[in-house]
């Protein structure tokens, strides 16, 4: 099976409060197969959001390779790793970060605009998949925390993408829920023929993916970010 | 940007104008004040320069006292000044048979009613004199201009809505230009006839006959040198008659220059102010610093509307950091950030501009209601200026500009800061 993710030497410092450089990813080798569910365990403060940025081509790696669905993110310009961001990754946020100025339609159907193939229609498969077409009208501030990570979870799937980023996904849910809410990431991402990568402190929540890696084993890194 | 994107950004735009509606909707009135205020301005300076130069005069020139032409047209024409002395009738007489001169209409002031100016003239006015060319005073259905033997009156349309007085109507004058209530004249004047609208001084003016003002209570003549007194049933001797000016179509441009020779600059006696155009003009360009003035201060208000453009976005910009960030990281290139504001920002000032036009109509119609009280002359609320085009095109294209830095400080919005939870 292709793999939709490949991470080789990565290296990303930041400069500290101190003017020192830490090191908070070395990363020699990481690999998610096309489809895969790989939930990663760290402890805050330990790179996980850093990993994903420079994933999804927010950040820029300091060194070495990252692909994305075949494109290297780590050698494109701004403007095509936000092209390739639009295309082929979906990112869920621990606080979902949704605009409400927005409808929870329209939430759903942004980032499809980015990527150049805006589906009104789909937006409204994925609410009704998430049980919240109902709710397509309403501003997010009006929906349960439940309704809003549904929500969230729909806009990231909204642009077909090849792989999906949660950062903490769970965040703001009780474990029960949060469990719930996990499963429900992992099934939507498989019907969708998506790969999860799913970051959380919470071991409680990870279990159900296909591979579970403590974020330690693979980087090299001992500083926080 | 493709279409998509396009309709994000007026999503976005739409959704963040209503989400500040209050912010919005005080910039956007003082953009429509400062836009209205300018393109007012520049309106009623156009308007009332052309009103004042090149109106609906109908006369070529004014022959009166010797003194300030600039005084002899504001009396005459714009009913405005004191007259600045009398003319003998034999002046009068000669410059109505002068050859060059193919109509002399006298005009004798000095009384009012209720402040509209009454003046005493000939019947050639409503017979003969073309305000505009081909446009003879008429009276309104029912009514017919005076009879110069009896004590008739014919009014003006302003004077007619302001005071009341209709066709039948009967009025005593007041003496003096300046309404006085105690200097009311026992003559009695009956209107024959309210004047259709002309748009020009004239409707703010009462006509009588000449002989009306020669014979009126407490009327001195002096045409002769000496003070005469006028007797009812006693036909007054020419010498003796006198005029307040006279107001005169030539019969070719260079008649004026001929009689402008002769009068102004050979003569003592009298002054032609010829052409009043050019008379008039000359006041306008005395005053032109307070044009230039009023300019300057509507300038800066576009530029203050501009700046209240830039701080309202701006303010918003701290409390939309994440929701840029967000947009970022779903995909939106730095530019659609920056579009984003810089729409905003134009269709702040587009929507204050159009609004703009609304209060430039009613300032307009403020000015021109008080023009046309003091002076007879109308503002055209509705009359084209390339101002109305340009001033809005102008304020937007400066909103857009004000929106540049806001949309510059967003543009470079950093996502990984902005998207780690405040909590």
């Amino acid at each position: 099976m292709p793999n939709v993710l490949e991470i080789e030497s990565l290296r990303k410092s930041f400069l500290g409060p101190d003017g020192k450089q830490s090191t908070v990813l070395d990363i020699a080798s990481f690999l998610v197969a096309d489809g895969e569910s790989v939930a990663m365990r760290g402890e805050s403060g330990t790179g996980k959001t850093t990993l994903l940025n420079v994933i999804a081509g927010i950040l820029r790696a300091d060194d070495g390779r990252v692909t994305v669905a075949g494109r290297e993110m780590s050698a494109l310009s701004e403007r095509a790793r936000d092209r390739a961001r639009a295309d082929s990754i979906g990112y869920i946020f621990q606080t979902f970060h949704l605009l409400q100025g927005l409808t929870v339609l329209e939430n759903v159907t942004l980032g499809m605009a980015f990527g150049g193939n805006f589906e009104k229609d789909r937006g409204r498969e994925l609410l009704k998949r998430m049980g919240i077409d109902s709710h397509a009208a309403h501003l997010p501030r009006t929906l349960s925390v439940g309704q809003q990570q549904r929500v969230a979870i729909a806009r990231a799937l909204a642009n077909k993408p090849r792989l999906v980023l949660a950062d903490e996904p769970t965040g703001n849910l009780d474990t029960g829920r949060a469990r719930e809410a996990v499963a429900l990431i992992r099934e939507v991402c498989r019907e969708n023929g998506a790969a999860l990568l799913l970051v959380s402190h919470d071991p409680s929540i990870l279990a159900g993916c296909d591979r579970i890696i403590p974020l330690a084993e693979i980087n090299r890194a001992g500083q926080a970010s | 940007m493709t279409n998509s994107t396009f309709s994000v950004v007026r999503l976005l735009v739409r959704r963040s104008l209503a989400q500040h509606a209050v912010a919005t909707g005080i910039t956007i009135l003082s953009v429509a004040l400062a836009s209205g205020l300018l393109l007012s301005v520049f309106a009623i300076q156009s308007q009332a320069y052309s009103a004042f130069t090149g109106g609906p005069i109908g006369f070529d020139a004014i022959l009166g006292a010797r003194g300030s032409q600039l005084q002899l047209v504001l009396n005459c024409i714009f009913h405005l000044e004191t007259s600045p002395g009398n003319l003998p009738w034999k002046l009068f007489r000669s410059i109505k048979d002068d050859p060059r001169v193919s109509l002399a209409i006298p005009y004798a002031v000095g009384d009012n009613y209720f402040g509209f100016r009454i003046v005493g003239t000939t019947d050639e006015l409503f017979t003969r004199f073309e305000y505009q060319a081909g446009s003879k005073f008429r009276t309104r259905e029912g009514g017919h201009f005076f009879d110069s033997s009896r004590k008739e009156a014919v009014i003006g349309s302003f004077v007619a809505q302001q005071t009341g007085l209709r066709e039948g109507s009967k009025f005593s004058p007041y003496h003096g230009v300046i309404f006085d209530e105690k200097m009311l004249h026992e003559e009695q004047y009956v209107v024959t006839g309210v004047l259709e609208p002309t748009n020009s001084p004239a409707d703010r003016v009462i006509w009588i006959p000449i002989e009306g003002i020669f014979r009126m209570g407490g009327h001195v003549l002096r045409g002769s040198g000496d003070e005469f007194k006028a007797e009812a049933g006693v036909e007054i001797p020419d010498e003796h008659k006198e005029v307040s000016a006279v107001m005169l179509k030539l019969k070719s441009p260079q008649s004026g220059f001929s009689l402008d020779r002769l009068i102004n600059r050979q003569g003592k006696e009298a002054t032609l102010a010829w052409p009043i155009g050019r008379v008039m003009a000359e006041l306008f360009q005395k005053i032109g610093w307070v044009n230039r003035v009023l300019e300057l201060v509507a300038y800066l208000v576009v530029v203050v509307a501009a700046a209240s453009i830039l701080a309202s976005v701006y303010n918003t910009l701290r409390e939309r950091r994440r929701e840029f960030a967000i947009l970022r990281a779903l995909g939106a290139r730095r530019r659609v950030i920056f579009s984003v504001i810089v729409f905003e920002a134009t269709a702040i000032a587009a929507a204050g501009s159009l609004l703009g036009v609304i209060v430039y109509a009613g300032i307009l119609s403020i000015a021109s209601s008080i023009v046309r009280a003091e002076t007879g002359v109308v503002l055209n609320v509705f009359q084209y200026h390339p101002v109305l085009l340009f001033g809005p095109l102008g304020m937007t294209a400066l909103g857009a500009l004000a929106g540049l830095l806001p949309a510059w400080s967003a543009y470079r919005t950093d996502v990984s800061e902005n998207l780690v939870p405040h909590s």
